[in-house]
């Protein structure tokens, strides 16, 4: 077994590295504390490829694979998960579009949105319909030339910066999750309009919003993937997309709080010594080490299943459910390894452990990746 | 004048954020680099980013030249992501221990091998050593002008005559001067891009030449370590007896505090 990464994707690793810290360090501090959405950061990605990494040459990409798409993802998320969440989530509506889209429909829209600085999202989420997708309450009804869809949707991450949307819609309610369809939405098209941006606890820098959908008439070439089927395409979009979106952005996270920790346990003096000499904050640092390493085999081994084209749903959910976990777990030691310096808000980990929580719940909850990798297991229960 | 050929020396290096993982090996005296990763030494960057400025305005040619060990490759594999045409490494065992001087005559030995060259663009010193050496050197054993901490260059390809501005202590100097020439750069001559990720999928493409002593028919009295004088002396670790003291208060009664302790540590004169 060959366990190493090829020169390109150590190379697309370095270069996002510089990126993240030349571009995204510097401001992160900044954007958390004023929730500023990093408009200017996006336009720097778009300017070295790197909202286009994963993508075929063919649509506007960079080629390379989904494991290049993770080492971004990681890397950035080191510096700046709010970043990593705006990248990803970006990267994850462009997906979408990828595998379901039709030829006219790639041409149109991957191009502006790997290189031309369009901003994508996706939107599924309503208030009511969390976990549960059958209760979508979004309508679209087909009329000659269109669907017109009516209804509200919730925390749509970049939602009030995209220019380019996947909304998923009830097209046979009767059907429940088998009665919803996608459909591309451009900006600016009467009947869209962003409602209420959220005042998060983390990720502050990333945009999340409600959508007011009313009359919004969109053109049947439009209709993202098969009718009724939609439902379907945004599992197998979000089972990629967990991977780079959470798994990645986690392991980022809990990288970087280890560093930190790393470092403070070696420079800080009590008691006449560094604190690294003693057993029990040693013991700390190899439980963080040793979860970041199994999270990073986990996530890593999920994207090459997806770059080999085996099925990857599985340890897809197993790379999220275990690096959210673990980021959460790392930050928090982090801070405690750090006492009162780090729950100051002058050091980087109390806003570490807020963006970490985040990676437990979207993408799909800890609770539903168990539910995924149960199934799975066990099999269908007669 | 043919399409101008550049040539740009780089210097594969630790990176700085991880000088807490570098060791000195109290008996060969040389640099462990553990497991710092490796990068191009940033003012190297700068003088390649100028090639590459030059190759977009005037479709000049870019070879990168390297003394380096083999494990340096992705550094060299970046130089043609950012757009080099080609890279040419200088690997060898015997060119290890190399000081400044040899280092310079192996580069040297290298870019003559190679072919020739209208101008050779370097930074002005290395994060690494700092020494400033090699670009003064290189640029005598090369035969050419050479000109140090230069914060611009520009080329007249119909002449072949470049302008050139370099800075000192007091202020600047600015020539004129028919090429080839070499020039050790300094972070003024140009803002470094990253490579494009689209690139990077295909430098592996591009040539990677990898030459021995052999190749470039090198003295084998000059280079690596019997090649270079200079010899490290005794090697000891820095201590710091230096303190942080926490002031608080009002900004009056802090002041009172700074100026009184700097008068206690003989730095300002007594009041």
């Amino acid at each position: 077994m060959e366990y190493r990464l090829s020169p390109q994707q150590e190379m697309v690793r370095d270069t996002a590295r510089k990126f993240a810290r030349e571009v995204c360090e510097p401001i992160a501090a900044e954007i958390d504390k004023s929730h500023r959405f990093p408009r200017e950061t996006f336009d720097k990605m778009t300017e070295c490829g790197i909202t286009a990494v994963g993508f075929p040459v063919a649509y506007g990409g960079t080629g390379l694979d989904k494991l290049a798409q993770v080492l971004v993802t990681e890397e950035i998320a080191r510096k700046c998960a709010a970043t990593a969440a705006i990248f990803s989530i970006h990267q994850g509506t462009a997906w979408t579009i990828h595998l379901f889209g039709t030829e006219d429909q790639k041409q149109k829209y991957l191009r502006p949105l790997l290189t031309g600085g369009v901003i994508g999202a996706f939107s599924l989420t309503e208030p009511n319909a969390g976990s549960d997708a059958s209760n979508v309450q979004t309508i679209a009804v087909e009329e000659e030339d269109c669907y017109v869809l009516n209804g509200t949707k919730c925390f749509c991450s970049n939602g009030g910066q995209a220019g380019i949307f996947v909304i998923l819609a009830m097209t046979n309610p009767e059907l429940k999750t088998r009665g919803i369809s996608a459909f591309i939405v451009e900006k600016g098209t009467p009947g869209l309009s962003i409602g209420k941006t959220e005042d998060k606890m983390g990720i502050c820098a990333s945009d999340t919003s409600e959508l007011i959908i009313k009359d919004l008439r969109v053109p049947k070439e439009n209709l993202l993937g098969k009718l009724n089927r939609g439902f379907n395409h945004a599992l197998a979009s979000i089972d990629g997309s967990r991977i780079t979106v959470a798994a990645a952005q986690a392991l980022g996270i809990a990288e970087e709080a280890l560093d930190l920790s790393v470092q403070y346990v070696k420079d800080r003096v009590q008691f006449g010594k560094p604190i690294a000499v003693q057993q029990g904050l040693q013991w700390y640092i190899a439980d963080m080490k040793t979860r970041i390493e199994a999270a990073r085999s986990l996530t890593y081994r999920a994207a090459a299943l997806v770059d080999q084209g085996e099925p990857y749903a599985t340890l897809g959910a197993m790379a999220k459910y275990f690096a959210s976990e673990t980021a959460v777990y790392v930050t928090n030691r982090a801070i405690q390894l750090h006492g009162g310096y780090g729950f100051m808000r002058d050091y980087p980990l109390e806003r570490m452990y807020r963006d970490a929580k985040i990676t437990e719940i979207y993408e799909g909850t800890s609770e539903i990746q168990k539910l995924v990798i149960s199934r799975e297991v066990i099999g269908k229960i007669q | 004048m043919n399409i101008p050929r550049i040539a740009v020396c780089v210097k594969p290096v630790p990176d700085p954020a991880y000088y807490d993982k570098i060791t000195v090996d109290r008996t060969t005296k040389r640099l462990q680099r553990g497991q710092a990763p490796t990068i191009m030494n940033e003012l190297d960057r700068y003088a390649l980013e100028k090639a590459l400025q030059l190759k977009e305005t005037l479709q000049a040619e870019i070879t990168v030249f390297s003394m380096a060990p083999s494990n340096s490759r992705l550094v060299l594999l970046e130089a043609l992501a950012l757009g080099s045409d080609k890279v040419v490494l200088l690997n060898d065992i015997d060119f290890a221990g190399a000081d400044t001087l040899a280092t310079a005559y192996t580069l040297a030995r290298g870019i003559t091998h190679t072919g020739t060259f209208d101008i050779v663009l370097m930074g002005s010193e290395s994060s690494d050593g700092g020494t400033e050496q090699v670009a003064a050197q290189l640029g005598e054993m090369l035969g050419i002008p050479r000109f140090t901490h230069v914060t611009s260059v520009s080329l007249d390809s119909q002449s072949g005559r470049f302008d050139i501005t370099a800075k000192h202590d007091t202020g600047v100097n600015r020539y004129r001067v028919q090429g080839p020439v070499l020039c050790g750069v300094t972070r003024e001559i140009a803002t470094p891009r990253l490579p494009h990720l689209r690139n990077i999928r295909h430098c592996i493409e591009k040539p990677l030449i990898t030459l021995d002593s052999k190749a470039i028919e090198a003295d084998p009295q000059r280079i690596g370590d019997k090649g270079s004088p200079t010899k490290a002396g005794a090697i000891y670790n820095r201590e710091s007896t230096r303190q942080g003291i926490m002031l608080q208060g009002t900004p009056d009664g802090i002041t009172d505090r700074i100026l009184t302790e700097m008068r206690r540590l003989g730095v300002l004169c007594q009041a």
